[in-house]
Order: structure tokens, then C-alpha cells, then sequence
């Protein structure tokens, strides 16, 4: 017999509790948009200068934490042509079941903004064109 | 392309000169005694003197300093929208429930996809994209300036066809509208400096 306490079979208050920062989801909502094909964002320059855009940058995201739910901002570049509605919607759906899936933190809202629309094969320099 | 304000001109002229008109009347009126019927002060050889004397109250000066701020924000706001504007539309919402979250896009951003679209077509060298109107009733006006050898009636096909297409595609509504305005272009485009292959 062991004198060491069965730590597996403890209700969960004893065992310690876990918290996640706002910028754990943050991370994890921009990681998963990221990921998404078709999905883009914009990196911070100084100041605004040397901002970059790109469907290879991961889009910026805010999040507002209200009990064990939160409701996503997000700032996102889409390629072009595709229809916009339906792209965002996938984006809405995409977040809102794999950060709940991910952290946990239930997902109510999430705000798109789309900042740009862009060709895929263009890339991130307006001034390139690319012979296909 | 741009919008100009021709409606708030007529708006303002009508104004001014309705007013100029009524002041015209009256002092015909006085001028050939018809004014003496109704008011028998307003005699055509009558003294000024009444008028002098209310000008030569001391507030009279703030009265005349009030009106003329008034008359010359008025004007400045005139001139303030002679500036001609592009009147680019109102940010599109695009969410199917509003519950689950918004979706806005402003109309600038679907604008220079269409033109960055355009400039990608051969024989172009320069675009300018205005969209008008509501997510579900876009209108698009473009501007190209076409290379001086290029294929006007093609370039024209091909932005009736794949450009607004595109747009189409991208805002899932019909356009209501294209109007393209075609120039030519004397200088040839300096823009691409690299070609990938």
C-alpha cells in the first residue's frame, strides 16, 4: 500500500486551477487564421512604416474576455477574386470552433474587418507584377 | 469620377437669388409708391433719417459683426463643397447573422482590388476604381488609361467580362452598374521593373 495520494481521482479544485491569458487566445485565433488558405494580415511596422501585407503574414487579433467566453476582432486581408461573404463566414466559423476546441474559452462573436483583397500570386509588392 | 456640387450650387443660387429678387421687388415698390399703401412710412422721398439713427446704435456694430460671421461660414461652406469628391460608398456589411459577429469591408479596399485587376490586364497602364452604392447593389465606375497601341475594344471586353466579373464574384451581387471611361496613355508605364518567369 502506498501512502501517496491519488492525485488522478481528485476533484478538479484540489488539483489546481488553469489560466489563460487573453494573449494565449490572441495567439491561437491568429495562428489558426494563419493557417486558413486564402487568409492574410498585416504586420506592424514602425510607426506605421515598413507595414507589410501578405496571405503569408498572420492576421492581428483583439480579444475580449467576459467570464469563460470571449468575443474576436479580427483584422484580415483576403485573396482575390473569391466572394467575400462566404470567406469571412468560413473564417467566423473556423475561429469559433477551434479556439473553443484549443483554450477552451468559448467563442460568441467574432468581427471581421477585411483590410485588403489581393491576387494570391501578387504577393506583398504592389510595384511587382508576376508573369504566369 | 468624381462627384462636384452641382446640386448644392442650384441649392444655393436659387437661395440668393430668391432673396436678391424680394429685395429687388421691394425697393421697386417703394421706389414707385406702391409700398406707401400698405406701410405710409415707406415714401420714396422719405428721410432716412429713422435708418440712420438705428445703424448709430452703439450694439448695431455686434449685430453687423454677428451677421457677417454668419454669411461668411455660410460662404466657406460653399466653397468647402466645390472640392470635387470621389463618394466612395458607405462601409459594406456583410455578415449573414449579426448575432454571430460583423463584417465590414470598405468600398476603397474592394476598389483597388478591382484596379490592381485591371492593371494586371495587358495594355493597361494606369486604373482608378470608384465603387458606389450597397453590398447588394454595387455600382463601379473605372477608369483606365489604356497603352496607345493596345486593343481598345478587347481592353473593353475584357473588363466587361473578367474585371466586373471579378467584382461580381468577390461582393456575391450582380453589378448594377459599370461605367468605364477610357484614356490614353502617351508615356509608356515605368511600374513593372520585374518579371517572374
Amino acid at each position: 500500500m502506498s501512502s501517496t495520494p491519488d492525485t488522478t481521482t481528485a476533484p478538479a479544485p484540489r488539483r489546481g486551477g488553469l489560466t489563460i491569458a487573453d494573449k494565449v487566445v490572441e495567439r491561437t485565433a491568429g495562428q489558426i487564421l494563419k493557417d486558413l488558405p486564402g487568409v492574410g494580415g498585416t504586420s506592424a511596422g514602425l510607426f506605421g512604416i515598413g507595414a507589410n501585407s501578405s496571405l503569408e503574414t498572420r492576421p492581428a487579433v483583439d480579444v475580449t474576455l467576459s467570464g469563460r467566453s470571449c468575443t474576436l476582432a479580427v483584422d484580415v486581408g483576403l485573396s482575390y477574386p473569391t466572394p467575400i461573404a462566404e470567406a469571412t463566414e468560413r473564417v467566423r466559423t473556423t475561429l469559433s470552433t477551434e479556439v473553443e476546441r484549443l483554450t477552451g474559452v468559448t467563442v460568441r462573436q467574432v468581427d471581421i474587418a477585411v483590410r485588403w483583397l489581393r491576387p494570391a500570386a501578387v504577393g506583398t509588392d504592389r510595384g511587382k507584377r508576376t508573369l504566369q | 469620377m468624381r462627384r462636384t456640387a452641382a446640386a448644392a450650387n442650384r441649392t444655393g443660387l436659387i437661395i440668393v437669388g430668391l432673396i436678391a429678387l424680394l429685395l429687388g421687388l421691394a425697393v421697386l415698390a417703394i421706389g414707385f409708391g406702391f409700398a406707401a399703401a400698405f406701410l405710409p412710412s415707406l415714401q420714396a422721398d422719405a428721410s432716412l433719417d429713422p435708418a440712420t439713427a438705428v445703424l448709430a446704435l452703439p450694439y448695431s456694430a455686434v449685430i453687423a459683426l454677428v451677421v457677417a460671421v454668419v454669411l461668411a461660414v455660410i460662404a466657406l461652406r460653399w466653397l468647402a463643397v466645390q472640392v470635387p469628391r470621389k463618394d466612395f460608398a458607405k462601409p459594406f456589411r456583410m455578415q449573414a447573422d449579426a448575432r454571430t459577429g460583423l463584417t465590414t469591408m470598405n468600398a476603397e479596399v474592394i476598389a483597388e482590388a478591382v484596379a490592381d485587376d485591371l492593371e494586371s490586364t495587358d495594355g493597361v497602364v494606369d486604373a482608378q476604381v470608384i465603387l458606389r452604392g450597397t453590398a447588394r447593389s454595387p455600382e463601379l465606375l473605372v477608369h483606365i488609361d489604356a497603352d496607345e497601341r493596345a486593343d481598345i475594344d478587347a481592353l473593353i471586353a475584357e473588363v466587361a467580362d473578367r474585371v466586373a466579373g471579378n467584382a461580381s464574384l468577390a461582393l456575391g451581387a450582380p453589378l448594377r452598374a459599370v461605367a468605364v471611361e477610357v484614356g490614353i496613355a502617351r508615356t509608356r508605364s515605368r511600374r513593372q521593373r520585374t518579371v517572374s518567369v
